[in-house]
Formats: structure tokens, C-alpha cells, sequence
């Protein structure tokens, strides 16, 4: 045995001690960081997309997404996978990496989970879709604001 | 298809959005790119067009890229061949090894990752 403390347990005994034995932050020493949290990225920044994938991955992706749903419904394991698997990959190709890991669960769900992770895909597939849609039409630019024209 | 410095590359891939950014990818990396959608054909189509390598989706409905890898093994005219799907590394290069390619790349959102893999692949075979 290396300490104790009585019972009851007082909290604040108990924080001392554990800060003792595990080792207390250096005076003067910087705060750690906290976890990084989760990067909200719809579509990577770094993958370039052109405009013509990116209408061909919407309406591929729209096609997929609805084969999905019923394949769910039907609780078709084969077709599951089949279309989970394509989909993540165009997903992965444009960027879609947080939607590839949702639709990489789904194909490996079992027919209990399946609903679960559809539910994921179908999440963050609205917000890919969002994300493209925003990319094909910029915001228009202020400057045509006000053109006397 | 041009004939291009870093050569002809042939894409197979029953996935248009993959097949599109492939294209796109390689084309940029300096290689003149054809693409197919559907794997059966594929081995005429070589004949005729005799790219240096083709870059073949393995999860295909009517024949996977590995099974095609081995009929392009077999046949007159041999381009280097290269697996490309979304299945890990690790399987994606026991697999590339088994069917006589070169080596495979797994799919991925970053192009740089992209053109990494693919002149890895490129360079283990010259």
C-alpha cells in the first residue's frame, strides 16, 4: 500500500492525493491544450472538385441515396453494401470524407444497426449537398450592388 | 486521347464521379487519359487503343478489377496494370500482388495522397 484515506471520502482529500501521486502540473507551466475538437468539414478544402463533378456527384449521389433508403426498409443486406460501398466511394472523391465514414458504418452494419446509420448518411449527406449547391452558386459579389446601370 | 509525356492511362470504373475525378487527377499529374464505365470490353479496347497502364476499379458488377487484371495479364498486348478501390491498403496490395499489377491505390479525397500513391506505384516497376 502506498497511501489511504478514510472513509468518508472527502473530495477534495481525495483530488490531493491523486494529484500527488500522478503529478501535479509544474508551476508556470503552460495549460495543456485542450482535445482537439472533431473538424466540422463538410467537403475537404483540399480536394479539388470542378463543377462537373460536382453535378455528376449530385445527381449520382441522389440516385444512390434513395436505393438506400429502400434497401433499409427492405432490410436488403446485399444491396446494402453494394450501394453503401459505391456511394462511398464518389464520396471520397469529392471530399465527402465525413459522409464516407457514415456510409463505411452503414456497410458494415448489421440489419439492427442499419436504420441507425442510414439516419448518419442521410445527415450528412443533406449538409454535403448544402455544401456543393453553395459551391456551384456563389454568393453574388456587393459590387453589382447599387450599379447605377 | 493525346499521346503525353508521362504516357496514356486507361480508367476503369463503373462509378462516373470516381471515373471523373480520376480523369481529372491524371490529367493534371500530365498523362493522357480514356476512360471506360464497364470492365467487360475492356480487353479489346486495350488492344486497340495500347495504353501503358489502366487503372481498374476492383468492386465492379460485371467483373472485378482483379479478375480483369488477370485476363489483361494473359493477353498480346500487357499495360502495366493498377488496382484502384476503397478497400484498405494493405488488402488493395495482397491483392495487387496477386493478380500481377503493379500496385494499387486506394481511393482517396486528397489529391496530393492521390499523386503520391499513383508515382509510387509508377517508380516500383520502372
Amino acid at each position: 500500500m502506498d497511501d489511504y484515506l478514510s472513509k468518508p471520502i472527502d473530495l477534495a482529500a481525495l483530488a490531493a492525493m491523486l494529484s500527488r501521486w500522478l503529478g501535479a502540473p509544474a508551476a508556470g507551466a503552460p495549460p495543456s491544450p485542450p482535445p482537439a475538437p472533431r473538424p466540422a468539414i463538410v467537403l475537404n478544402p483540399k480536394t479539388r472538385r470542378s463543377a462537373k463533378v460536382v453535378r455528376l456527384y449530385l445527381d449520382d449521389s441522389s440516385d444512390r441515396l434513395a436505393l438506400l433508403q429502400r434497401a433499409v426498409e427492405a432490410d436488403d443486406g446485399a444491396t446494402i453494401k453494394a450501394q453503401a460501398h459505391a456511394l462511398r466511394g464518389s464520396s471520397t472523391s469529392i471530399g465527402a470524407t465525413r459522409l464516407a465514414e457514415a456510409l463505411r458504418a452503414l456497410e458494415d452494419s448489421d440489419s439492427a444497426l442499419a436504420r441507425t446509420a442510414l439516419a448518419r448518411v442521410e445527415s450528412e449527406a443533406a449538409g454535403v449537398r448544402a455544401a456543393l449547391l453553395a459551391e456551384l452558386s456563389p454568393a453574388p459579389a456587393h459590387a453589382a450592388e447599387g450599379d447605377p446601370r | 486521347m493525346t499521346r503525353s509525356m508521362r504516357g496514356r492511362v486507361l480508367v476503369v470504373d463503373d462509378d462516373i464521379v470516381a471515373l471523373e475525378v480520376t480523369r481529372e487527377r491524371l490529367e493534371a499529374a500530365g498523362f493522357g487519359v480514356v476512360t471506360r464505365t464497364s470492365a467487360l470490353g475492356t480487353s479489346a479496347f486495350i488492344r486497340k487503343e495500347k495504353p501503358d497502364f489502366v487503372l481498374l476499379d476492383v468492386n465492379m458488377p460485371s467483373l472485378s478489377g482483379d479478375a480483369l487484371a488477370k485476363l489483361i495479364a494473359d493477353g498480346d498486348f500487357r499495360p502495366r496494370v493498377i488496382l484502384h478501390s476503397s478497400q484498405g491498403r494493405d488488402a488493395l496490395a495482397v491483392l495487387a500482388r496477386k493478380c500481377g499489377a503493379i500496385g494499387a491505390i486506394e481511393k482517396t479525397d486528397d489529391d496530393e495522397d492521390f499523386r503520391a500513391q499513383l508515382d509510387g506505384c509508377i517508380r516500383s516497376r520502372h
